[in-house]
């Protein structure tokens, strides 16, 4: 790792340089090019660990979820076994291949497929073949569901499409994933999602959520005010650091915001300080551990907001104070991605609580259609082809450390070469 | 008829009933997307003179087990959030430069008028 401070009241902050990427102009192709893509797909998508959500989506034996990788024409079934291990198999039924289950997540300690009632159950063993006599020495052994390699790190799940996988996940993961032990993820079994397909790159989206030099532009009225202030007024971020090919950015928020005098339902609904605001209420004794953590605030600055981290590939968490939300940037093609938010939210039951998550969820809803909105134009612009490259500022550091990292893989004849400095 | 009645004393809010008293967070984004600035001002500046009364009608109360006229009169309450970004925010019904119509989605709520 490399700690990376920057002051941002200095005439320019120094995090390219600490990360010690080029500061020249990037090229536009990446985003664009069919070839580029398929190399990303077979390269990328199929040889790096893929991290698909919280353990807590499945936190009971029998219960499961099914995950597409449209890219990879892969359904996974990913399911917790009745002695509690997270298990990840193909969604398909050894027989004659149908696709075994059929509802996106659930509950079953055992899968029937529909087509000739062949059974499962949910560690992956064929128990069940109606007429098996009339098969020619069918051995169920062998013909159980076909794992994908799975495994976790701090209650995330992670995949790998390799049958094979050539590092595990805690070499992909190396000193990121040492460091950033030990957080606790507030309300981690509670979250509200959003989801949107979007004729964009999986990168343009990501790059969306990836620097805070937008915000003062293209969020003026609904988070302009709580990112930037006099005394930062192009919300530069605090700090950077990378880690192999993952990295985080530590951004800016004004300390001294208030709601306006104009919002009048923003006031009121946040007016009842006992129960604080919504993203706020988490235990104390989280919110110390948290805020306490190393790897957290890094620089523990008064004016912090949000750390963004984004693990390679595609998979960002952002961790406030008061709560954490991710993003997963799928690729369906070239120029269309499937992008899912989620948000850890409290539950609300009582009066006050409920009417600042509603206002809360509602302003959010604003902020990522701010966000997401413009990428379909930028990609529009992109495949123009008017222009080579796009210059990079400083605080656009994590889109550079990104691009430097999908051409490594991409052009890397082994994953080890890929995460070799 | 649907019924559109409200707890006593908040009748002047009966109007509004059919348009915002909706669901869930996602149908009232929506509703507060398709009207006019002038349906939402007037809904807004209607709900918010009434907002504190509602707020002591369910202050101590299980939100969950409301039903009838004062789920109606809930669901009006959480949509003058929505009706606040447009009156308070954008000044305008969307936020401005954002694609509309458009297929950013919230597909999971909280549990609670989620
Ligand atoms: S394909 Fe599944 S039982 Fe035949
Ligand atoms: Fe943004």
């Amino acid at each position: 790792m490399n700690e990376q401070v920057a002051d941002f009241r200095a005439e320019r902050t120094n995090l390219t340089e600490l990360a010690g990427l080029s500061k020249e102009p990037v090229s536009l192709e990446p985003y664009r090019s069919q070839e580029w893509f398929e190399r990303e797909v077979n390269q990328i998508f199929k040889r790096a660990w893929l991290c698909l959500g919280r353990e807590e989506r499945i936190a009971n034996p029998g219960d499961f979820f099914v995950q597409k990788i449209e890219v990879a024409k892969t359904d996974i079934i990913v399911t917790r076994t009745k002695g509690g291990h997270v298990r990840a198999f193909h969604n398909v039924c050894a027989h004659r291949s149908n696709k075994l289950v059929l509802d996106p997540e659930g509950n079953a300690s055992r899968f029937i497929c529909r087509y000739h009632n062949w059974t499962y159950r949910n560690d992956g063993e064929l128990i069940g073949v109606p007429d098996q006599k009339n098969f020619f020495d069918l051995d169920k052994k062998s013909c159980g569901l076909k794992p994908i390699a799975c495994d976790m790190w701090e209650g995330w799940i992670f995949i790998n499409l390799q049958p094979e996988p050539e590092v595990t996940l805690e070499e992909f993961l190396g000193d990121f994933g040492e460091i950033y032990k030990g957080i606790p993820y507030l309300n981690a079994d509670k979250s509200i999602l959003f989801v949107s397909r979007l004729k964009a790159n999986w990168k343009v989206i990501a790059d969306a959520f990836a620097e805070t030099y937008h915000i003062p532009a293209i969020h003026p009225e609904t988070i302009g005010a709580t990112f930037a202030s006099n005394e930062n007024p192009f919300a530069r971020p605090i700090s950077a650091q990378t880690w192999g090919p993952h990295r985080s950015v530590s951004t800016y928020g004004n300390p001294a915001y208030a709601p306006p005098e104009k919002a009048k339902v923003e006031r009121l609904f946040y007016s009842n300080t006992a129960t604080g605001n919504v993203l706020s209420a988490a235990s104390l004794e989280d919110t110390q551990v948290l805020l306490q953590h190393p790897a957290i605030n890094p620089t523990k600055s008064e004016s912090w907001a949000v750390d963004v981290t984004w693990m390679f590939p595609h998979f960002q968490i952002d961790v406030s104070p008061g709560g954490f939300w991710t993003h997963h940037f799928w690729p369906v093609s070239q120029n269309e991605t499937l992008w899912e938010s989620r948000f850890h939210v409290p539950d609300a039951t009582d009066i006050w609580s409920r009417l600042q998550q509603e206002h809360y969820i509602a302003r959010l809803a604003e902020i990522l259609l701010e966000d997401v909105g413009n990428t379909e134009r930028t990609q529009e612009g992109i495949d123009s082809g008017a222009m080579e490259t796009m210059p990079l500022q400083d605080g656009e550091v994590m889109i550079r450390h990104s691009l430097h990292n999908v051409r490594k893989w991409v052009e890397a004849a082994t994953v080890r070469e890929a995460l070799a400095k | 008829m649907p019924d559109t009645t409200l707890p006593a004393g908040f009748e002047s809010l009966q109007p509004f009933v059919r348009y915002w008293a909706v669901p869930g967070v996602q149908e009232r984004r929506e509703r507060r997307e398709e009207a006019s600035m002038e349906e939402i001002t007037e809904f807004y500046d209607a709900m918010l003179e009434k907002a504190e009364s509602a707020i002591k009608l369910f202050e101590g109360r299980d939100l969950g087990a409301l039903e009838g006229a004062e789920l109606r009169l809930m669901q009006l309450l959480l949509a003058l959030a929505h009706a606040s970004m447009a009156t308070e925010l954008h000044r305008q019904p969307r936020a401005p430069h954002t694609p509309y119509p458009h297929n950013v989605r919230l597909v999971k709520g909280p549990p609670l008028f989620g």
